[in-house]
């Protein structure tokens, strides 16, 4: 007879027989988990790829990473197909942490425990970190909006391992612990994020599950409100500098007198399109108004004027012109022999704006193409990737 | 004390926000995603809010937080606490109705300041980040910025000398994880810290635009004495008046005409007046105050020599723009002088008369009768011939029997000497109603405020 042990070299018919007890136990005891299964990063491509972040397939995708430098894998797939499984865990009650980056975390780290058999045959491999579990029992049907669907709820695995409360007498492991915390509106769960949320409108998950459409109108409010504070206008971009548009320059002579028209000017008619031929003061020869940022370009008092590359040929004493062909744009006053700088345009949107014009903002926002030997190339570039060498053999 | 708040710090940090704001990053697919920046100390009521008042709201990342965490006077800077700086604005005149401004000039103001109390703003910029290459290309675009330091301002006002600032980047907390990492994965949180000279002031005065009412100036002579005319003057030292245009002015029969710059009249015959200058459009002059005339309400005042002035209402003839029709304010017209005779006591002529072609027929004249002499009665040509009384600019009434001379021009010896000042003489003739008056350094009878106004004597109220 041989002795009696309840280990075997081999999995016995002992060890199924647990095992069977074990899954017919989760099907009754456990709960539902939908897992959206993790399959690998994004492929770079040929041409994008580099020796730490390389192209290339592996049989087992899951198992690559993605940047072998900083050993992260930020763009990761996942499987259409949605499996689902049984699982057991303690439900436990929930503390929220405002953090110091100013929003809740939840201290909601949860293990969830699973048959590892049927989990395995079920997903076509093991649970393992990265993958995304959906407990549809904590769905919440009473959030404070108007979405048409309950607000699911998400986690992310970090790590699996095998509880030491699923080992059974002969020795072998029946179970998963898979330890999991609420995922985040991340670049890594972008995947699970862009799918249908299921209400029937198009939206997708991000859509009425993620805070990131809020923050951004928060912060959307909060840039208006930056624009009102300097423009006055909370659609007008903020500009540098000082307004000095509403204040009236008193134009006058060397001598400080007040300028008038001279009333035998031949040379302004009523045809004139730069000066009204019917106005008696002159046109302001210089800003009284001077400061640090205060020139915009604008002729002072709001007087007519008209802009370009070059000069008019024809021109009346008084009369502005702008230059824009210089940077920054420049404010002419025609006195009769020649055009005197009154201002330049030194107002402008500031470095972090779209549409920035200072100095670093043209290095940074800078849409340029220019044809250089017959080739169009992009004005801005990476000063690493600037004229490299080409291969030439 | 009264209360004032004008979120002079809240508006730093708002323009801190903004700073922060705008970045993103670029995943694999080359798509861009704007992170958002908000204020961190955020209240548990808003955070929740936030998250639809459910435990299953997913948060994003990465995401920028800003939050004030410290507030320091700043003693390097300061300066003397109780010196007041004086701006001196004009506005620009403003359509209420378009919303515009104009060309034309508005009020002025006078604005004080106060020397503004100096305080350095710490910030902190929390970076929270879920991977390391995330992190980094938010971090390249941010850290560009502070070299060495990055202007904003808090408002676009030219007169705030307070709302200038700048950030600097104290220091860099690259991540606030413990390396390696332990059973748990902390949050990765990049920190900034930066620190902003600020001002905060207390409010300004607003006052109307000041001008110069009272110089001071050394009143003694050589000898210490007060000299002379400086303190015991009646009259200014000068006076200045600026015309627009330097437009003279031509009054005749209750309207006025813009006489141009240098232009010169002539009156050849009485009555008509010859100008060597074309007429000119009273739209030149009032097409610099868009709006501010108004018909039947502005008026012209027209300068006496007195430093009266006579007041008229004035409306643009509709079919003569080079015309403004007067109505004038017969309470500002000089009263009539009264001339007394024998017979009757009045300010006025029934006619002025040329003695040598008129011959006024005494025998069906009504007695208290006056006239007015424009010439010399000439015996030889004198048209009643029995009747010789007065002299050119003489006034002479029938009393019923005879002539008598109301206003004797010539025996008049103070009026003859012209280096004594006299009080001029006003009459109206009845016939024409035009007024006339009489001084004695002109010795002649001429018209009392009709005829040519130059520049600065004369003035236009809108």
């Amino acid at each position: 007879m041989p002795r009696l042990s309840l280990y075997r070299p081999e999995k016995s018919a002992d060890y199924r027989f647990i095992d069977k007890n074990i899954y017919e136990s989760f099907q009754v005891g456990g709960t539902d988990i939908f897992v959206h299964k993790y399959e690998g990063p994004v492929d770079p491509g040929v041409d994008a790829s580099t020796p730490s972040q390389p192209y290339g397939t592996n049989d087992i995708p899951e198992t690559k990473i993605q940047d072998l430098l900083f050993l992260e894998n930020r763009d990761r797939k996942y499987s259409d197909d949605v499996y689902t499984i049984r699982g057991i865990y303690n439900v436990q009650d929930l503390d929220f942490d405002l953090s110091q980056f100013g929003m809740f975390l939840q201290n909601d780290t949860i293990f969830i425990t699973f048959h590892m058999n049927s989990s395995v045959e079920n997903l076509g491999r093991k649970l393992m970190s990265g993958d995304v579990l959906e407990l549809p029992h904590l769905k919440d049907d009473y959030a404070l909006n108007d979405y048409q669907v309950s607000l699911k709820r998400f986690y992310v695995i970090e790590d699996v391992s095998r509880p030491s409360e699923g080992f059974s007498q002969t020795w072998y492991p029946h179970l998963l612990r898979a330890k999991c915390k609420p995922i985040l509106d991340s670049q890594e769960f972008k995947e699970i994020f862009d799918k249908d949320s299921g209400e029937g409108t198009g939206s997708t998950i991000r859509d009425v599950l993620s805070t990131y459409e809020k923050e951004m109108q928060i912060n959307e409010a909060v840039l208006n409100q930056a624009n009102e504070d300097i423009t006055g206008d909370p659609n007008q971009p903020v500009i540098s500098g000082y307004d000095t548009k509403q204040y009236f320059v008193v134009p006058t002579d060397a001598d400080g007198n007040v300028l008038t028209q001279d009333g035998s000017a031949t040379d302004v008619t009523v045809d004139s399109a730069k000066i009204d031929a019917s106005a008696v003061i002159k046109t302001p020869n210089a800003n009284f108004y001077v400061g640090y940022l205060t020139g915009d370009g604008a002729p002072l008092n709001g007087a007519p004027y008209s802009f370009g590359s070059q000069f008019p040929q024809a021109a009346s004493e008084g009369e502005y012109f702008l230059r824009t062909d210089y940077f920054p744009n420049r404010l002419f006053r025609y006195n009769r022999s020649r055009w005197v700088k009154i201002e330049d345009g030194v107002r402008v949107e500031p470095m972090t704006s779209d549409n920035a014009r200072s100095q670093l903002g043209t290095f940074v926002n800078n849409t340029n193409k220019n044809t250089i030997n017959g080739k169009e190339v992009e004005e801005r570039q990476a000063l690493s990737q600037a004229l490299k060498p080409k291969a030439d053999n | 004390m009264q209360h004032f708040y004008d979120g002079q710090i809240r508006r730093f940090v708002t323009q801190f926000v903004r700073v922060m704001s705008n970045f993103s990053y670029k995943d694999s697919a080359g798509t861009l995603r704007k992170i958002p920046t908000s204020y961190g100390n955020l209240t548990r009521q808003v955070a929740h809010i936030i998250r639809d008042n459910s435990e299953n709201k997913v948060i994003s990342a990465p995401r920028i937080s800003c939050y004030i965490t410290g507030l320091d006077y700043a003693r390097d800077r300061v300066q003397n606490p109780t010196h007041v700086s004086k701006v001196h604005l004009r506005e620009r005149d403003f359509d209420e109705a378009t919303g515009e401004y104009l060309d034309s000039q508005g009020p002025g103001y006078t604005v004080e300041r106060i020397m503004p109390v100096p305080f350095n703003l710490q910030m902190k910029c929390d970076v929270w980040s879920t991977n390391t290459d995330q992190k980094l290309q938010i971090m390249e675009q941010m850290l560009v910025l502070f070299n060495p330091s990055l202007e904003i301002q808090s408002t676009a006002n030219y007169i705030d000398w307070t709302s200038l600032s700048l950030i600097e980047l104290a220091s860099v907390n690259f991540s606030t994880r413990t390396i390696p990492q332990g059973v748990d994965t902390e949050i990765d949180i990049g920190e900034l810290t930066f620190t902003m000279p600020i001002w905060i002031t207390p409010p300004a005065k607003v006052k109307q635009l000041g001008v110069i009412e009272k110089i001071v100036m050394s009143v003694f002579d050589e000898s210490g004495s007060i000299s002379d005319g400086i303190i015991d003057s009646v009259n200014p030292m000068a006076t200045v008046n600026v015309t627009p245009g330097n437009f003279g002015l031509l009054v005749l029969n209750n309207t006025a005409r813009l006489l141009s710059p240098g232009e010169g009249v002539s009156e050849p015959t009485a009555g008509n007046f010859d100008r060597t200058g074309e007429p000119v459009s009273w739209f030149k002059l009032l097409d610099q105050y868009p709006g501010k005339f108004r018909a039947g309400l502005s008026t012209i005042r027209l300068s006496k020599a007195d430093g009266s002035e006579i007041v008229a209402t004035a409306s643009v003839n509709p079919t003569d723009d080079t015309q403004i029709v007067l109505s004038f304010d017969s309470d500002t017209v000089p009263q009539n002088t009264i001339l007394s005779d024998s017979t009757t006591s009045r300010g006025t002529v029934d006619a002025i008369i040329d003695p040598t072609t008129f011959n006024p027929e005494t025998a069906t004249l009504t007695a208290g009768t006056r006239y007015l002499l424009l010439t010399d009665p000439n015996p030889n040509t004198f048209a009643w011939q029995d009747e010789l009384v007065g002299a050119a600019n003489d006034i002479i009434t029938w009393n019923g029997t005879a002539w008598e001379i109301t206003f004797d021009s010539s025996a008049n010896e103070e009026r003859a000497d012209s280096s004594v000042a006299q009080d001029p003489v006003y009459i109206t003739n009845t016939y024409t109603g035009i007024q006339y008056r009489f001084t004695n350094d002109q010795g002649a009878w001429l018209k009392s405020y009709e005829g040519e106004y130059v520049k600065g004597q004369w003035r236009l109220v809108l």
